[in-house]
Formats: structure tokens, C-alpha cells, sequence
């Protein structure tokens, strides 16, 4: 209610922060026009202003904006500048302006403008800006050009097959990947800006003839509301547009791949491209969509479908297990098989603290040593280990402050919990939940959460889509990319939420 | 107005929250707070109260080379809840009886009546109604803990461990749990049979051994089935799943033939004759050939066939014998003839119940035994002395 409230209110002030820009107006006489550029871009020391003339004609003044560093030198010497002080035809009879456009400056991206707001626009992005004495329009040359990181594998999401190739931090760069990979007409691309200071560029990417138009024109509608001075990443738009904006589950999914990216638009998804950020937006997503990895389709489907279902199961141990030890060991003492009871009591025997304590204690000190070690310098991270294990898993064991079996149901416990990095927040979150409602209530507590668990993850929508989709109704297809993974042959149609065109084959 | 209702909401919530957290953690306990009862015997009490309770204890053990060993705590108490409990004065520890898989009766406990000691059992959330449940002959029940085992430092586990082995051999086992006994005492028709426990001297220690049933009639025991009849108790109780059977050669003092039993079934066919309950009994046995000593071609027909005479001749003797013994001696209804009279024909049944311990007595019983011998080994002759 409040976003609708202010949104006209923020529109007008975009257009009014345009339309004051546009109050200085062009004159036709060279020196207002550096002048007034130079008063917006005033203690902005990174402009350069590069007056020249005509070596013919010393009349036909020039002089040219751009911004150091975000232009391709080469190009604004070779392509502008050269070209016009080398001209031998140029005469103030001609109507100087159109010629240079189109006779002189050799480019493949020249607009002409009048408004003050456009020039500035493009001084910003990277694109050198011409004014001509006499005229009260500019010249707008597209000479973006600066360094970029190049084309690497993504740390987060490696696979062993497949791929190798992983997106950059320039929009451009990581469209052409895509469009590499479905090279169709039917692929469109659709920019949008976003952030009143930043003004992002954001690409939305899809398959026309595949995606359900509704999903696309519920995105348009959410990103019309957003309203925010910059963009530096994705996860900006994600939290700004996803639904169930208070639920820890992802309702968008990120990836650094292209082959990813390429593979959730064959299936009928969207994705949202993002200048700046590698971390790529694809939407509907499911909940199936944690435990698919990449790898999965790229490796024998028996092969595939073992990892898919080890996920599955480390996702459940991961959130279960301290609770379930727990809720074991402190209320339901009969249920452990006798031997391994007077085990767990011998190692239990003269530690201080309680088990509920102990476990809350030992997960906070995986979770630091974590947290430590994607903040620490990584020349450091032999430390790290050394201490983490020789304190946490023996010393703390033999100075009988933590007893063994804990250490074990930890260690369990943050293995598991590493397999899934796309819901590692998830695990953490309800792994604290589970444990806790179990120390209380012991089973009661741990089933009571588990049915509040599910009761959330079915009421779940991503972009009108049931989150739950592929995994509770019956669907035959759907089973096929599920828990286990069919073989290619045998996936024939695309994820249901498609509803039409959803046959992946040509011959059907 | 908008106050209101969120000032309410709070109120709401954290009254749902309490009702999370003022449950104040019921049964929370740590594991090594307690202390694990492995096995509890009972024997009549001494200076006039009812009962005397032993409680094996366990005692964890630190590591391989000091394994888990136990301890035998006794008290007495006109029930035997009060003296579990005063225990705490020498224990320092909540007994747990979660763990404890083995009850054993004294003889004499037993002669008077085990309802009133099963009731315990069977009201106390902790303990298990799956617990064994063993007799002793001719010892004390508490001397049946305090013995040594053979593999096991917890005697109670290595009763649980024996009679599981047994049931697994199966050539003469029969446990009861608690519950069963339950069951049969309630359900009438059928009278309890437990396992008797003796001590026995191995070597230069005192351990336990088992060869005897304890017979009870309603809930006191009245005798005992040697091993022998045990055996045949176990064959007609459809619970015998492997075994050997020793047959002497008629007419030879020496000789054996020695079955091992593959598959045993046994039918109770109770039937009204000419206005007289009478009771038929089939029962069909496959058996191998694993030992013998006499001469014969196993590969003819006819002296198959004759072995399986004698055979079928002597196990329909002696199962005539022992339901003989039980209905003369015991006037128990051990096999549970009245609870298949029960489920073949209900409304005959209401006639008989009252009085079923008369009618057994003089009960006619029809005997029918068929051997299969399935098998001769692997050879087919007996080794000939020239």
C-alpha cells in the first residue's frame, strides 16, 4: 500500500529532475555551451574538454566531452577528432553538423540531441558528446570502452563437466554469451533502468514463443514499482520484487552461468541480466531448483541422480540432526538402540553443560568459523583450520567441555549443510528453529516445526507459480527432473507452469 | 482504534508463545543424570515386607580396555515401586527403566502369584512391555544376576542376548514378554509358559543356563516341562523352526537316527463327536536325515518309509504323554486348546468357559503326526565296515 502511495509522488521527481536539467538550454554560440556544461559537471575534474578547430577552416569550432577512463581513447582520436581537424571539405556553407554526422565521423552509434538531459545522460555512460559552434544541437558518439575482468569460471557454481565459461560485470559482455547459446530471433532482449543515481541498466531476457505472457507482464508490473537512488547488484532488485519478501526461501534464483541461464529459458523462465553485477536473475523459481545443479545435466542421469538425491537427503539431515540428537537424548531416551545409549552416557559424563547448550554452542562456532572464513584474508585461512580443528575438535573434547557425539552431530550437520550452497541461509535459520522447538518439547517440538515448515513452503508462490509445483502434484513430466534426473531422451516436456508450447521437441 | 487491535495482536501472540515455553521442558532430563537399569529381579520379600527387589545397574565404561560392566543394588518394599525408588539413597541417580530387557521371578514369588508384581510393568511409563520375562528354579532370582556371564558383562542383556540366539536356533525356545502374559491371563484359554533359569557351574564360575519351562495355572506356577517336553511343547506351539530329533532305533540300545526338522506345522482341528468335545491335533514335520547308525538304503522307498513309521510312532507317543501330564498333572491348558475352541467356534465356547479347567481335564485329544523326510544329506548310505 505505502510502495503505491509514494510511487507517482517519486515519478514526478525523476521527470522534474530531468526537466531542470533540460531548463539549460543549448545556444548556438560555442563557448555558452562549454560553459554550461561545465557548470553541471562542476569539481568533477574526471571531464575532459577538448577544444579543436578545423585545419582547413579554423571557423568550424569543435569541442568535445568525455569522461576519462570511461571512453576508448582510440576511438575518440581516430574516429572524431582526427577525421574532423584532417577534413579538407568542410565550409560553414555546408550545414556543418549533418556533415560531420554523416560524411566525417566514423562511428557506428552517432545521435544528434538538443536536450541538455540526453547529453549528460551520455557523458555519464561513457560516450563522447560534440558541440559545434553555431549550433544549438550536440553530437552524442557511443565510445563506451573500459577495462573489464574477463571471462572466467564462477567460484560459487563449478562444475566438473560442461561449460567453463562464467558471466562479467558488463551487461554487454553477458548478453552476448547468452545470445551465443540460443541463436534465435524468438530471444529478446528488453532494457530497463533503474536507481535515480546509479541508472542501472537491467536486460530482460526471454524466449517469446515459450514463456507464459503473464509471467512477464506480472515482472513489468513488480518492476514498475521499484524506486531506489542505486543498483550495485542483483539481489537489490530480487528483494525489491520477490514474493513473500519476509520468507527466507529464495523466490528468485541467481546464477553466475550462462549455460544456466540459457538452459531456465529453454524452459520458459526470464531472466533478468543486471549491468555490474556477474549475478544473473531467473524467475519463476521453484523450490526443486535449490538441489539442481548444473552438473546434474551434463553427467550420466544414474550418476546425476544419486547427487540429486544425496541434496535432497543433506538438506533434511542438515536441518534435522542437532534437533533430532536432542529431542533423542534429553526426552525420548528409549528410542536410542541400548549400546549406543550407554556410549552417549559415558561421553556425556562430566560435561558442564547441558546438551541443548552444548549444541547451541557448537553450531555458533561453526557458524563463526564460517563466516571467518569467507571475511579473513584467504593467505590466512591455514590458521583458521589448524585452530578450528585442533581446538573445536579435539582439545575441546578431551578437556571434557563438549562431549565427543556432539562433535560428531555437528560435524554432520555443517557437512550437510555445505552441499547445498543455493539454501545454505535456509538451513541455517530452521536448523536454530528445529533445535530449539525441540529442547522444549522434544519430538512434539521438532514435528510442530516441521508442519509449520511445510505449511510456509506450500503457500509459497514465485511470480504466481506454486513454489511447490514440481513436487507435490502429480505430474508425470514433472517427475522427471525431480528428485532424480531422467535421461535427456525421456524429458520431453518443458516445467508445467508453462502452458503452452511446453513440448521441448520439435517432431511432437 | 489501530493501537488497539496491534496492542492486541501482541497480547495474542505472545500468550500462543508462552504456551510454547511454560511447558517448561516436562521430562527433560540428561542422559548421564540417570542411571540405566539393565535387568530387575524379584524375590519374596524379607523381614516381612512383600517383596525384595534386585536392580542391575550399568556402569559405562570408559573404553575398549574397561568395557561396561554392572552392578547388582537390592532393597526391599511392600511394592515394588517404593523400593526401585528408595534405591536413589544408594544409587545418587533416577533409576531409568527404559533400557531394562529382562524381568526375572523367583521360584517362590512365582508359586504365590506374578499379577500383582506385573502390574508395575505394565502401569510405568518407562518400562517396556516388550521386557522377557524369565523364572528361576531352584535359586533366587537375584542369584541369577549376580551370577557371571559367559560373553556379557550385563547379565540381564545376556539373558535377553540367549534367548534371542535361542529363538533364532529355535530348536527349544519360547519367550514371553510382558505383554503376552497379559494377554493369556486375561484371555483365558490359554495358560502361560515361561522359561526357568537355574545356576550352573563353567569352569570356576557360577553362570546361568536354561532347560526348563515354568507351567503356570492362571497366574501361579505349578511345575515345570524338562527339556525334552520342552521340545515338544515348542513343536506343537507351531514355534519351532529348526532343531534336531533324536530317534532310538527300536530294538537296538545303541543306536540313533537324528532328524534335523526343516518345517513343522501344527493344526488344532477342535471338533464335536457323537456330542463330545474332542480335540485333533495335526501335525506335519519335514525333516532331513543328519546322523544314523544303522544300516539301510536310504534311496529305497520302503525303508524310508519305515524310519518314518517309527519316527511318526514315538513323537505321536510322546506329545500324547506331555498333554497327558498337563491335563492330569498341571490341569493347565498350556497349548491353548480352549483358545482355538475360542476362535473356531465362539458361541460353543460360551458354553465350555466357565468350567474349561474341568472340561480339559478329561478333554479327549487326537493325535495326528506325519513326517516328511525331505532329505538324506548328501550321501545316501551309511558308512559299511567290511
Amino acid at each position: 500500500m505505502a510502495e503505491n502511495k509514494n510511487n507517482p509522488k517519486n515519478e514526478k521527481t525523476i521527470t522534474s529532475f530531468e526537466e531542470k536539467l533540460n531548463e539549460y538550454e543549448l545556444e548556438p554560440q560555442l563557448l555558452e555551451n562549454i560553459k554550461t556544461i561545465k557548470k553541471l559537471f562542476a569539481n568533477d575534474e574526471t571531464l575532459i574538454t577538448r577544444e579543436f578547430s578545423n585545419q582547413n577552416d579554423s571557423s568550424i569550432k569543435c569541442c568535445a566531452f568525455f569522461i576519462d577512463g570511461m571512453v576508448n581513447n582510440e576511438i575518440v582520436n581516430e574516429n572524431i577528432i582526427g577525421p574532423i581537424i584532417e577534413n579538407i571539405f568542410l565550409s560553414p556553407k555546408l550545414d556543418v553538423i549533418d556533415v560531420i554526422k554523416s560524411q566525417v565521423i566514423i562511428s557506428n552509434d552517432v545521435k544528434k540531441t538538443e536536450k541538455t538531459s540526453e547529453i549528460v545522460k551520455a557523458i555519464v555512460a561513457g560516450d563522447t558528446v560534440i558541440f559545434i559552434n553555431g549550433y544549438s544541437s550536440a553530437l552524442i558518439i557511443s565510445t563506451k570502452g573500459w577495462l573489464a575482468r574477463s571471462i572466467i569460471e564462477p567460484d560459487t557454481e563449478k562444475a566438473l563437466r560442461g561449460p567453463r565459461e562464467g558471466f562479467t560485470e558488463g551487461i554487454m559482455t553477458n548478453l552476448t554469451l547468452i545470445r551465443r547459446r540460443l541463436q534465435t530471433n524468438e530471444l529478446k532482449f528488453v532494457f530497463r533502468s533503474f536507481g535515480t543515481k546509479s541508472n542501472t541498466k537491467v536486460c530482460i531476457c526471454y524466449i517469446d514463443n515459450i514463456i507464459d505472457k503473464e509471467i512477464l507482464n506480472e515482472l513489468n508490473r513488480r518492476l514498475d514499482t521499484i524506486d531506489i537512488d542505486g543498483i550495485l547488484d542483483s539481489n537489490y532488485i530480487v528483494e525489491m520484487i520477490k514474493d513473500a519478501p519476509m520468507s527466507p526461501f529464495k523466490t528468485i534464483g541467481i546464477t553466475e552461468r550462462p549455460d544456466t541461464v540459457a538452459s531456465k529459458l529453454l524452459e520458459g523462465r526470464i531472466a533478468l541480466v543486471v549491468d555490474g553485477t556477474p549475478v544473473v536473475l531467473t524467475l519463476p523459481y521453484l523450490f526443486i531448483e535449490n538441489f539442481q545443479a548444473n552438473d546434474d545435466y551434463y553427467l550420466n542421469f544414474y550418476f546425476a541422480s544419486i547427487g540429486r538425491f544425496l541434496r535432497l537427503i543433506g538438506f533434511l539431515i542438515s536441518v534435522s540432526i542437532p534437533a533430532v540428537y536432542v529431542a533423542l537424548t534429553t526426552f525420548h531416551r528409549e528410542m536410542i538402540p541400548t549400546y549406543l545409549s550407554l556410549s552417549i552416557i559415558e561421553a556425556h559424563k562430566n560435561v558442564p553443560f547441558p546438551t541443548i547448550v552444548e549444541c547451541i554452542i557448537m553450531l555458533l562456532v561453526f557458524e563463526i568459523i564460517r563466516e571467518t572464513g569467507i571475511r579473513m584474508p584467504s593467505n590466512i585461512g591455514q590458521a583458521l583450520s589448524v585452530v578450528g580443528a585442533l581446538v573445536i575438535g579435539q582439545a575441546a573434547v578431551e578437556a571434557k567441555f563438549i562431549s565427543a557425539p556432539m562433535v560428531i552431530v555437528v560435524s554432520i550437520t555443517a557437512i550437510t549443510g555445505l552441499i547445498n550452497p543455493k539454501i545454505k541461509g535456509v538451513t541455517v535459520i530452521t536448523r536454530f528453529l528445529f533445535l530449539i522447538a525441540a529442547s522444549f518439547l522434544g519430538f512434539y517440538g521438532y514435528f510442530y516445526c516441521i508442519i509449520i515448515l511445510l505449511t510456509h513452503l506450500f503457500s509459497l508462490h514465485s511470480f504466481g507459480v506454486v513454489y511447490t509445483s514440481q513436487l507435490c502434484a502429480w505430474n508425470f513430466q514433472g517427475l522427471k527432473d525431480n528428485s532424480f534426473r531422467a535421461s535427456w531422451k525421456y524429458m520431453i516436456t518443458r516445467p508445467e507452469f508453462v502452458k503452452k508450447n511446453n513440448i521441448r521437441k520439435k517432431t511432437v | 482504534m489501530n493501537n488497539l487491535k496491534i496492542f492486541k495482536m501482541i497480547v495474542i501472540y505472545t500468550m500462543l508463545l508462552n504456551l510454547i515455553f511454560l511447558t517448561g521442558c516436562w521430562n527433560y532430563t540428561e542422559m548421564d543424570q540417570q542411571l540405566n537399569v539393565a535387568g530387575i529381579a524379584i524375590d519374596k520379600g524379607q523381614n516381612g515386607q512383600k517383596y525384595h527387589v534386585s536392580v542391575e545397574v550399568i556402569t559405562t565404561g570408559k573404553s575398549a580396555e574397561q568395557p561396561n560392566s554392572s552392578q547388582v543394588i537390592e532393597a526391599d518394599g511392600d511394592t515394588i515401586f517404593n523400593a526401585v525408588r528408595g534405591m536413589i539413597t544408594v544409587t545418587a541417580k533416577k533409576l531409568y527403566f527404559g533400557h531394562c530387557k529382562t524381568l526375572v521371578i523367583g521360584e517362590e514369588m512365582a508359586k504365590e502369584g506374578i499379577s500383582d508384581i506385573l502390574d508395575f510393568f505394565y502401569r510405568d511409563a518407562e518400562a517396556r512391555i516388550s521386557m522377557n520375562v524369565v523364572l528361576t528354579k531352584d535359586c533366587n532370582a537375584r542369584d541369577i544376576l549376580k551370577s557371571t556371564g559367559v560373553d556379557n558383562d550385563i547379565i540381564a542383556y545376556e539373558i535377553d542376548d540367549l534367548i534371542k540366539a535361542l529363538e533364532k536356533a529355535g530348536s527349544n525356545s519360547f519367550k514371553i514378554q510382558i505383554y503376552e502374559i497379559f494377554n493369556k491371563l486375561q484371555s483365558q484359554g490359554k495358560a502361560v509358559v515361561m522359561p526357568a533359569f537355574h545356576i550352573d557351574k563353567v569352569e570356576d564360575y557360577e553362570t546361568f543356563r536354561t532347560t526348563d519351562y515354568g507351567v503356570f495355572k492362571k497366574d501361579k506356577l505349578i511345575g515345570y516341562l524338562n527339556q525334552e517336553e520342552r521340545k515338544l511343547f515348542t513343536i506343537v506351539e507351531n514355534q519351532l523352526n529348526s532343531g534336531i530329533i533324536d530317534l532310538r532305533v527300536p530294538g537296538l540300545d545303541n543306536e540313533f537316527v537324528a532328524f534335523e526338522i526343516y518345517k513343522s506345522q501344527t493344526k488344532f482341528n477342535p471338533e464335536i463327536v457323537n456330542g463330545k468335545l474332542v480335540m485333533g491335533l495335526n501335525v506335519v514335520t519335514d525333516v532331513f536325515i543328519g546322523e544314523m547308525d544303522i544300516q539301510s538304503n536310504l534311496g529305497k522307498k520302503a525303508d524310508r518309509n519305515a524310519i518314518k513309521k517309527v519316527l511318526e510312532k514315538q513323537m505321536k507317543n510322546s506329545i500324547e504323554t506331555i498333554i497327558e501330564k498337563c491335563q492330569k498333572e498341571f490341569n493347565s491348558d498350556i497349548f491353548g486348546f480352549g483358545l482355538h475352541l475360542h476362535n473356531k467356534y465362539p458361541k460353543l465356547w460360551e458354553k465350555y468357559k466357565d468350567n474349561w479347567d474341568e472340561t480339559f481335564k478329561d478333554l479327549d485329544v487326537n493325535v495326528n503326526y506325519k513326517v516328511n523326510i525331505r532329505g538324506t544329506g548328501v550321501g545316501s548310505s551309511t558308512v559299511k565296515i567290511s
